[in-house]
C-alpha cells in the first residue's frame, strides 16, 4: 500500500554528516550501560563490582520477566555499579579487554547440550525465541503499545519495520543496509521463525527495493510511504497501516540496525558487538558515521577538538525524541545517533517584536517564513517560557494521526484513565508528538504529558 | 540595551531567593522577559523548540488591533466635529479622539494590570500575556462617553470573575474583555446603548443623541429600514459607534494579518459569516409589516453595530472558542445566527453581537464534545 502524509514538517538543516565511516571503537576502554535507559523495566543485577564477563554475558535481567536478559557487549570486566535514588542502578561501567570474547567460547561446557542444540537447523519457534532470550538479543525486539522491550509470551498481531527515516539528520537505512545486506535479509528471515503475523516494511518511494530479499516469506508486506517527520515513525505508521485498538492489541517493531544484529545472530550465533551511528550537529566541524561498540561512553566517540563552541549540550538520539546525556555516560541501547546542540543563552532586546529574519518557526508570525532557505540553528533554546495550554491549532498541523493531541493531553493531566484509552493512549509514543512540543508557543511538554499517560496506563491493570 | 541589562541584573537578588522583594518577583519577571527573551533552555526532549512563544502570539492580536485602534480615536473626534460642525483637520480629529481614548486605556491597563499583579503574587504564578490582548480589547468595545469609573469596574469584572477566579488565562470560560462590556451593558443601559451614548459633544448638561445605524434601522416600525448613513460610510466606519468597531475596513485588515499569521482561526470568522449570511437571508424571505429589521440585507448586518469586530476578535479567542475543527463550525454557525436573531427578532437589543458570543462561548464545550466523541467512535470501529 502507498501512504502519502502531508502533516509534520522535515526540518532545513545544515552540516549534514559525510557518508564516510570512522572507527572510533578502538578507544572505548569503557562501556557504560544504563538500565534506566529501558523503559518499564525493573532490572536485577546478576553479577558484582570486579566481576569477569565475556561478549553476550547476562549483566542483569529484568525482575517482571526473569527471561529477558541484558548482556556485556565486550569482554572485561565491570569496574563500578552506580546507585541513585532508592538504588536504582544508574549505571554499570565495564572495562573493555579489548578482546571481545564470546561468551560460547569460554562457557560451552557451561552450555551443555543447549549450545549444541543450536547448530542444528531447523530450529522451532519457541527455540529461536529462547536463543534471543538467552543471547541478550530480544531486547532489540520493541512492542507498541508503550515501547518497551516485547514480552517472548505475547502473540503480536503485527511486526513494523520503519525504512523510511524523517527525523532531524536521520540516518540513511538504505546506506546502512547495503554495507550489512546479507544480516538485515537474514534479520527479517529468523523474525518470520519467531513470529506467525505479518510484517510490515515501509520505505521512501525512491527506496533500492533490491536491497531487501525476503525470498517467498509470504508474510512480508512492503510499502511505499512519504510525507514529512513524524512520518518515518513506526506509531505514525502502525496507526495507518494495522492501528492499535486496544491494550491487547500488541505490534512489535524493530529499527535497522536491531535487524542487522538479529541476522547476525543467525548466521553466527553471536552477539555483534559493534554498531554505527551518525555524530552530528551544526557546531560539529567533523560531522560522519561512526563504527563503534554498544554502549560506548560518549567521551570516547566525541573528541574535544571537534565541538566549536564550550556551551554544548550532547543527545543521545535525535533532538527531537532522544535524551541528554554527561560525556560520561554510555550512548543509549537503541540511539544510531548524537547530536550536539549549542545552549544559547543569549538574551535578545525585545525579541517578541523582532521581524525574525533568522528565526526558524512553523508558524507565520517570522519574516523568515518568506526565506526558505533559512535552516534550523541547532540550540536548545526553549524560546520562550511555559504557559497554560492555550489552543491556536498549532498541535494538530504535525501529527499526521486521527488522534485529538489536545483533548488527550488534558485526560492525561486529569489522570483520566479511561478518556486516555478512549483518546487512543495506546497507539501513541511521546516520540510522535516531538512536533506538538516543538511548535507549541505555550512550551507546553505534549513528549513528557504522553509518556506519563502511557506510564500511568501502563499501571492500570 | 546594556545598560538596562545591567540595572536588571542588579535588582535581581532582591527578587530572587530570600531577598526583600521576593514576593514581587511576578512584576520583576514580567519587566525581565518583556525587554530580553529569557534564556531558559530545554529541560526535556525535544530539545529543540519553536521560536514562537506566546507573548510574541499575544503581541500579534495586539498588532492586528492597531488600525481599529487608530481609526477609533479618530473617528472620536470626526464625529464630534460632524455634529459640531467644526471644519477639522485629520489630526485635529485625531487628537482630540485620542484626548478620550487614552484615558479610557490608561484606566484599563492601570486597573487591571493591578489585579493580575494581585493574582500572580497570591498564586504565586507570572504575569500572563492574556492580559494585554483583553485590556487593548476592552476600550475598543465600549462608547466614547463611557465615565472612566466604569471602565474600572468593568475591567475589574471582566479580569476578576471572567478570568482569573477560573484559574487565569487559559482557564476562562468566557472572553473576559466581552464579560467587562456585558457588566456594563446589564448595569449601566444608558451609557452603553440608545441614542445618547456614541458622541463625546455636549450640548450644556445634556449629552447630543446621535443613533447609530443599527438603532435607526430598529426605529422603523414599518417599510425598508432607513439605517440613516450610506454604506459606504459605515463601511469605512465614519459612523458613531463604539470605538473600536466602526471601522469593517479597519478590522477586516487585522483579520488578515490574523489568518496569515495563523493567530486567529479563519474558520471560525468564515462560518460566523455564513450563519450571518444565512440567517438574514432567511429573515428577509420571511419578512414582517410590523419590524423593519426583519429587511436588513448581510450587507448591512456586516458594517453594522460590533458584527465584524467581534467576528475578528472576539469569537476567535482561542481560550473561549471551540477548539476542535467541527466544533468551531457549528461554533461560528452559532454566532453569526445568534445575532442576526438578537438584532432582528428582540426589539430590546438593536445590538447582537455580544450576547451571540457569550452565547456561543458557553456552547462551545458541548460541540467539542461531540466532535471528540466522533473520533472515539472512529477509533472504536477501527479508523473503517
Amino acid at each position: 500500500m502507498h501512504l502519502k502524509l502531508s502533516k509534520g514538517h522535515d526540518f532545513r538543516l545544515s552540516n549534514h554528516p559525510s557518508q564516510e565511516v570512522i572507527d572510533v571503537s578502538a578507544e572505548a576502554s569503557q562501556v557504560i550501560l544504563h538500565p534506566l535507559d529501558f523503559p518499564y523495566i525493573k532490572p536485577k543485577l546478576l553479577l558484582k563490582d570486579g566481576s569477569e564477563v565475556n561478549v553476550g554475558t547476562p549483566v542483569f535481567i529484568d525482575k517482571l520477566n526473569p527471561n529477558i536478559k541484558f548482556v556485556s557487549p565486550v569482554s572485561g570486566n565491570i569496574e563500578k555499579i552506580e546507585y541513585g535514588e532508592r538504588r536504582s542502578i544508574q549505571s554499570i561501567t565495564i572495562n573493555n579487554d579489548s578482546n571481545y570474547t564470546a561468551i560460547q567460547e569460554t562457557s560451552q561446557e557451561a552450555k551443555g547440550e543447549e549450545g549444541v542444540e543450536k547448530n542444528i537447523l531447523p530450529m522451532d519457534k519457541n527455540s529461536w525465541i529462547n536463543s534471543l532470550t538467552e543471547s541478550g538479543l530480544w531486547t532489540l525486539i520493541r512492542q507498541r503499545p508503550f515501547s518497551k522491550i516485547a514480552d517472548p509470551d505475547s502473540a503480536p498481531k503485527s511486526i513494523f519495520i520503519s525504512l523510511y527515516d524523517t527525523r532531524p539528520y536521520g540516518c540513511n537505512p538504505e546506506l546502512v543496509i547495503s554495507s550489512n545486506k546479507e544480516f538485515f535479509n537474514n534479520g527479517i528471515k529468523l523474525l518470520g521463525k519467531i513470529a506467525d503475523c505479518p510484517i510490515h516494511i515501509t520505505a521512501g518511494r525512491d527506496f533500492d527495493l533490491d536491497l531487501i530479499n525476503i525470498g517467498n516469506q509470504r508474510s512480508c508486506n512492503i510499502h511505499s510511504i512519504e510525507g514529512p517527520h513524524p512520518a518515518g515513525n513506526v506509531g505514525v505508521q502502525i496507526h495507518h497501516i494495522d492501528p492499535i485498538l486496544s491494550k491487547e492489541n500488541i505490534c512489535w517493531y524493530l529499527d535497522v540496525n536491531s535487524l542487522i544484529d538479529l541476522g547476525y545472530f543467525f548466521d553466527h550465533k553471536g552477539y555483534n558487538p559493534y554498531k554505527i551511528i551518525s555524530v552530528c550537529g551544526e557546531d560539529l566541524s567533523t560531522p560522519n558515521f561512526r563504527k563503534i561498540v554498544k554502549n560506548q561512553s560518549l567521551d570516547s566517540i566525541l573528541s574535544s577538538d571537534e565541538i566549536q563552541t564550550k556551551n554544548y549540550r550532547v543527545i543521545s538520539g535525535d533532538m527531537l525524541s532522544g535524551s541528554e546525556k554527561d560525556l560520561n555516560c554510555g550512548i543509549s541501547n537503541y540511539d544510531d545517533m548524537l547530536t550536539i546542540l549549542f545552549k544559547d543563552e543569549k538574551r535578545e532586546f525585545l525579541g517578541w517584536i523582532n521581524p525574525g529574519f533568522s528565526k526558524y518557526s512553523l508558524s507565520n508570525t517570522f519574516l523568515s517564513k518568506l526565506l526558505s532557505n533559512l535552516v534550523l540553528k541547532t540550540n536548545s533554546r526553549l524560546n520562550g517560557e511555559k504557559r497554560s495550554i492555550i489552543s491556536f491549532g498549532r498541535w494538530e498541523e504535525v501529527l499526521p494521526m486521527d488522534i485529538m493531541p489536545e483533548e488527550l493531553v488534558k485526560s492525561i493531566l486529569i489522570e483520566d484513565l479511561e478518556s486516555m484509552e478512549n483518546l487512543g493512549i495506546y497507539e501513541c509514543a511521546e516520540e510522535d508528538f516531538a512536533l506538538c512540543s516543538y511548535v507549541c508557543q505555550s512550551k507546553t511538554e505534549v513528549s513528557q504529558i504522553i509518556k506519563r499517560g502511557l506510564e500511568l496506563s501502563a499501571l492500570d491493570v | 540595551m546594556k545598560f538596562l541589562r545591567n540595572i536588571l541584573d542588579k535588582v535581581e537578588g532582591n527578587f530572587t531567593g530570600d531577598g526583600k522583594l521576593k514576593r514581587f518577583y511576578p512584576v520583576y519577571e514580567m519587566i525581565d522577559t518583556f525587554l530580553f527573551t529569557p534564556s531558559v533552555q530545554t529541560k526535556s526532549a525535544p530539545y529543540i523548540r519553536d521560536s514562537i512563544d506566546l507573548k510574541r502570539s499575544m503581541v500579534f492580536v495586539v498588532l492586528a488591533l492597531l488600525p481599529a485602534f487608530f481609526f477609533g480615536m479618530y473617528n472620536v473626534g470626526y464625529q464630534d466635529s460632524v455634529i459640531n460642525g467644526i471644519n477639522a483637520d485629520i489630526m485635529g480629529n485625531f487628537l482630540k479622539g485620542a484626548k478620550v481614548v487614552l484615558p479610557i486605556y490608561i484606566v484599563v491597563f492601570t486597573v487591571g494590570g493591578f489585579c493580575e499583579l494581585i493574582f500572580s503574587i497570591v498564586r504565586k504564578h507570572e504575569i500572563n500575556e492574556g492580559f494585554l490582548v483583553t485590556g487593548f480589547l476592552i476600550p475598543l468595545c465600549l462608547p466614547p462617553t463611557i465615565p472612566l469609573w466604569m471602565v474600572a469596574v468593568a475591567t475589574i469584572f471582566g479580569v476578576v470573575i471572567g478570568k482569573e477566579i477560573f484559574g487565569g488565562t487559559g482557564y476562562n470560560v468566557f472572553n473576559p474583555a466581552l464579560l467587562a462590556r456585558a457588566f456594563l451593558f446589564f448595569s449601566y443601559p444608558v451609557y452603553m446603548s440608545g441614542d445618547k451614548a456614541w458622541t463625546i459633544a455636549r450640548n450644556g448638561e445634556d449629552a447630543i443623541t446621535q443613533a447609530t445605524p443599527l438603532l435607526s434601522a430598529s426605529s422603523n416600525v414599518v417599510g425598508s429600514p432607513d439605517y440613516g448613513v450610506e454604506w459606504a460610510d459605515a463601511f469605512f466606519g465614519l459612523i458613531p459607534g463604539s470605538i473600536g468597531e466602526t471601522s469593517t475596513v479597519a478590522i477586516l485588515l487585522g483579520a488578515i494579518f490574523l489568518i496569515i499569521t495563523g493567530i486567529a482561526s479563519f474558520r471560525v470568522m468564515l462560518f460566523t459569516c455564513i450563519g450571518m449570511i444565512l440567517t438574514s437571508l432567511f429573515l428577509n424571505n420571511i419578512g414582517s409589516s410590523t419590524n423593519a429589521m426583519f429587511h436588513i440585507p448581510p450587507h448591512w448586518h456586516f458594517v453594522m453595530g460590533g458584527f465584524a469586530f467581534g467576528m475578528v476578535f472576539m469569537a476567535t479567542d482561542p481560550v473561549s472558542s471551540a477548539q476542535t475543527n467541527r466544533g468551531k463550525t457549528y461554533y461560528g454557525l452559532l454566532i453569526g445566527s445568534m445575532c442576526v436573531l438578537i438584532r432582528c427578532i428582540n426589539p430590546a437589543y438593536p445590538e447582537g453581537m455580544m450576547l451571540a458570543i457569550l452565547f456561543a462561548n458557553a456552547f462551545a464545550p458541548l460541540f467539542d464534545y461531540y466532535a471528540v466523541q466522533a473520533n472515539i467512535k472512529r477509533r472504536k470501529n477501527g479508523y473503517k
